[in-house]
């Protein structure tokens, strides 16, 4: 049985997808990004964060999509 | 007649008190005056003359000084088997803070006079004075630190966050803090002055990162605040 993965939305707030897949801090902590903790991570989009940290956008979504997937 | 009192067990784990004799306990219990401190209520006040020595049997007193412009310092919090009042006692100085006591507490006190003549009696208490001095310096050297003009910046950034922790809403143009707080009730979270607050919060608005109406303040830039907050390295740099 497969499961359809939803789709990463940009304006999905950090802490949100930190909550749903704690496996993601994995890929914050390697990328030099705060978020995991962070009082500001309910209120940032991951789009937000990318643009903070000057990481282009897609990249962050491909690693973060990958550490779903790998449950 | 008199009811029995406390019992020499009452010193065993006190700073000024490890570890001396049994006799030697008895000597300093009976000389002493044992005093309940309910919530609230002062042990001395700032500026008393310096004549008396405490040790704190149980609770919790916060030593806090009045400022000039009014508000309050907290130097540090007694917990039970603390020195306090001792050092302003000994050097025959005013009392340099209010010794408060924040929940219901026991002390146990004696005049300076008194002291000195235990500290003749049984030298290690003296002993054990000075180390118990030399922890308090080393605290304050630390803090002393944290207090240079560099890191002002950091502890309101990081009051911000907390109160952002807290209560923050976001809005269309960031996060909003959702209280009323005054710049002065910033200085007395972050143990500076009404003018530090106010020129920090005031270059921060000129940078966008921040805005404040009416009390409440918007934090345009999360990132950006915790940025300064954490001490954050700028981005890309590996």
């Amino acid at each position: 049985m497969t499961f359809a993965l939803p789709s990463l939305e940009p304006l999905m707030p950090v802490a949100d997808l930190l909550a749903r897949w704690p496996q993601t801090s994995a890929v914050f902590v390697r990328r030099r990004m705060a978020c995991p903790g962070c009082s500001m991570a309910a209120f940032m989009s991951l789009a937000e964060a990318a643009a903070e940290y000057r990481i282009p956008l897609p990249d962050l979504l491909a690693d973060l999509s990958a550490a779903i997937a790998e449950g | 007649m008199s009811t029995p009192g406390p019992d020499i067990s009452i010193l065993r784990r006190t700073e000024l008190f490890a570890a001396l004799s049994d006799a030697a306990l008895k000597d300093v219990l009976q000389n002493g005056r044992t005093r309940r401190l309910p919530k609230g209520t002062a042990a001395f006040r700032q500026g008393d003359p310096g004549a008396t020595c405490h040790s704190l049997i149980h609770g919790r007193v916060k030593i806090a000084q009045t400022r000039p412009d009014g508000g309050q310092l907290v130097l540090r919090y007694i917990g039970p088997g603390e020195m306090f009042g001792t050092v302003a006692a000994m050097m025959g100085q005013p009392f340099p803070a209010d010794a408060v006591a924040v929940v219901d507490s026991v002390e146990i006190y004696w005049s300076v006079e008194t002291m000195r003549e235990l500290m003749r009696r049984h030298p290690d208490i003296a002993i054990h004075a000075t180390s118990a001095v030399g922890e308090r310096v080393r605290d304050l050297q630390g803090r002393l630190g944290e207090m240079s003009a560099a890191r002002v910046e950091q502890r309101i950034a990081r009051a911000l966050v907390r109160l952002v922790r807290q209560a923050g809403r976001r809005t269309e143009d960031g996060v909003e803090i959702d209280f009323p707080i005054t710049r002065q009730e910033l200085a007395e979270m972050t143990g500076t002055t009404l003018h530090t607050v106010s020129r920090t919060l005031s270059a921060w608005e000129d940078e966008g990162l921040v805005e404040s109406h009416r009390r409440r303040i918007l934090v345009r830039r999360p990132h950006g605040l915790v940025a300064i907050a954490e001490d954050l390295p700028a981005p890309g740099k590996d």
